[in-house]
């Protein structure tokens, strides 16, 4: 079934077989999410086990292009978010849901490889109609249905990673010697900003391509190594949820209360 | 627990009506959902995220360690930095045609690459407003605000405009005592008046200076203030002050909001 490991499958089996629920929603979550008319399924899980490429590790002989010293470790990060999301995926369809929620992601090192692994709760709609495709999002359930409340819902997450590397010249060095008092950086003050732009104008690329409307970004992080003498290495990524609105109108028909909690100052 | 009529169907719809690639008005933002929906009902719309960073070098400061001064070559860098993030910020904003950036976070990461390195970095959304208005400041640059959607919404809400994200900074190093005066001190309960009163220098400074920028954009005052003591990598006898707020016009001439419905909420 969907490529799915034996173990995975025998637990959609049973579940279905069930009719027993299971969520990692929280409670203020889960209750949103029925006000919005979504059932929880069960919660699905993706995770990939792969060997990456240590980012010290040179591939290039030097004289090549050094930005492409970065591209094996990225191409494992991408490779490994997403098969990690696909599988989830595979999961929450094969449990018949019509979305996944409250997505983590995360990475974890073990030893000689890393650990790739997405947590979700699937979610079925109280609806006539089926979407065309699993809607994924990494925002909580409360989240989820204040946005749905809004006038909007959540299409899927996206990943979006940009890596670059440089050779540091001369410059570079004067600039950061101890005599050079007070100065910005040029070289890595470029690098930083060439991998961020890159990696938001994917993430912008993939949420136009999915045709959502709009993009919240919940993570935008950013590394720098030194992967050999004089090379400096950068990856950036985005990652957030792409989102789509079907209120009529221009304005969305949000309707705050003014409250005020009653709890002690800082809770 | 009722459901609001019609709401999962609709979405459905949509999602099922899903035609990718399709040409739309898109914004990315980085504001939480809640920031996102509250920004909309203040009148304003998300248009992109909006960055600027830079890496600087910061140098070094030759000084008389026995004394109690400002580091002028340490302040100067943590200003001359950050208003160069700042300003790159405001230079993407602009070019999406904003009125204005709101949830700005202004962060400071020192670099692998050596001790005297540091990375600093603004990020915010570029709002436009829904109704063309008189949003950007005196000097012709979209405004800048660090308070998070719920407090720009609430600022909105009663009568005021966020002008700019006003800052000063000062690194201040406190002296180090002269050694027959800590050994008057051991096991006594004293007050050590010259790190009392560098303290108060230090702070003066960071506020003054950050006063000194809401003059200069014609404030009627400054909200939100914070006044951090940032010890980042100088040891212990120095340390940046930095006060950072936004400094805000009024709207209109009374400032009275709709009375809040008082809660209990049921989380923790």
């Amino acid at each position: 079934m969907h490529g799915l490991p034996p173990a995975a499958v025998e637990r959609l089996t049973r579940a279905k077989r069930s009719g027993v629920f299971t969520s990692l929603l929280s409670a203020p979550s889960a209750a949103g999410i029925k006000a919005v008319g979504l059932e929880p399924v069960g919660e699905v899980m993706g995770c990939v086990v792969l060997s990456v490429a240590s980012r010290y590790q040179l591939t290039t002989n030097y004289g090549y292009n050094p930005g492409t010293f970065a591209t094996p470790y990225l191409q494992a990060l991408n490779t490994g978010y997403n098969t990690a999301l696909e599988r989830l995926r595979a999961e929450a369809g094969a449990l018949g849901a019509d979305g996944v929620v409250d997505i983590r992601l995360s990475l974890r090192s073990l030893g000689q490889a890393e650990e790739f692994l997405a947590m979700g709760t699937a979610v079925r709609a109280r609806s006539t109609t089926r979407p065309k495709s699993l809607f994924t999002t990494d925002l909580s359930g409360s989240d989820v249905a204040k946005l749905m409340l809004a006038g909007w819902v959540p299409l899927q997450v996206e990943w979006a990673g940009a890596a670059n590397a440089i050779y540091t010249g001369i410059a570079t060095q004067s600039q950061t010697s101890f005599y050079a008092g007070n100065i910005e950086v040029d070289s890595y003050t470029r690098l930083v900003n060439r991998v961020r732009a890159e990696a938001r104008t994917r993430f912008h690329e993939m949420v136009r391509k999915a045709g959502a409307e709009g993009g919240i970004v919940s993570q935008l992080a950013l590394s720098t190594w030194e992967p050999g003498e004089q090379v400096v290495a950068a990856l950036a990524y985005v990652y957030g949820t792409a989102i789509a609105k079907f209120h009529r109108g221009t304005a969305t028909p949000a309707s705050t209360l003014t409250i005020m909690p009653l709890r002690r100052q800082g809770e | 627990m009722t459901t609001v009529d019609g709401i999962p169907e609709d979405a459905m719809r949509r999602l099922a009506e899903m035609k990718p690639g399709q040409k739309t008005s898109l914004f990315t933002s980085d504001l939480s959902v809640n920031e996102f929906l509250l920004v909309r009902e203040a009148g304003f719309r998300p248009l992109g995220m909006v960055l600027g960073s830079s890496i600087y070098h910061v140098g070094f400061q030759f000084g008389r360690w026995s004394k109690n001064q400002e580091l002028e070559v340490l302040s100067n860098a943590m200003y001359h930095a950050r208003e160069l993030a700042m300003t790159r910020m405001e230079a993407e904003a602009d070019v999406l045609g904003a009125d204005g950036i709101v949830g700005v976070r202004l962060d400071i990461e020192f670099k692998e690459f050596g001790s005297d390195l540091a990375e600093f970095i603004a990020v915010g959304t570029a709002v436009k407003a829904d109704e063309p208005g008189q949003w950007r400041n005196n000097t012709g640059k979209p405004f800048t605000s660090d308070l998070s959607g719920q407090d720009f919404w609430t600022l909105v809400q009663a009568g005021y405009a966020p002008l700019g994200m006003v800052m000063g900074t000062c690194v201040y190093h406190v002296a180090h005592q002269r050694f027959w005066q800590a050994m008057s001190n051991v096991g006594q309960n004293v007050e050590i008046p010259q790190f009392t009163e560098a303290l108060y220098d230090a702070r003066e400074l960071a506020m003054s200076r950050m006063q000194a920028e809401a003059e200069a954009l014609h404030a009627e005052g400054i909200v939100g203030v914070q006044l951090l003591s940032l010890p980042h990598r100088w040891g212990g006898h120095t340390t940046e002050f930095f006060a950072i707020g936004t400094a805000v016009k009024p709207l209109r001439a009374d400032h009275t909001i709709a009375k809040p419905q008082l809660v209990l909420p049921l989380v923790d």
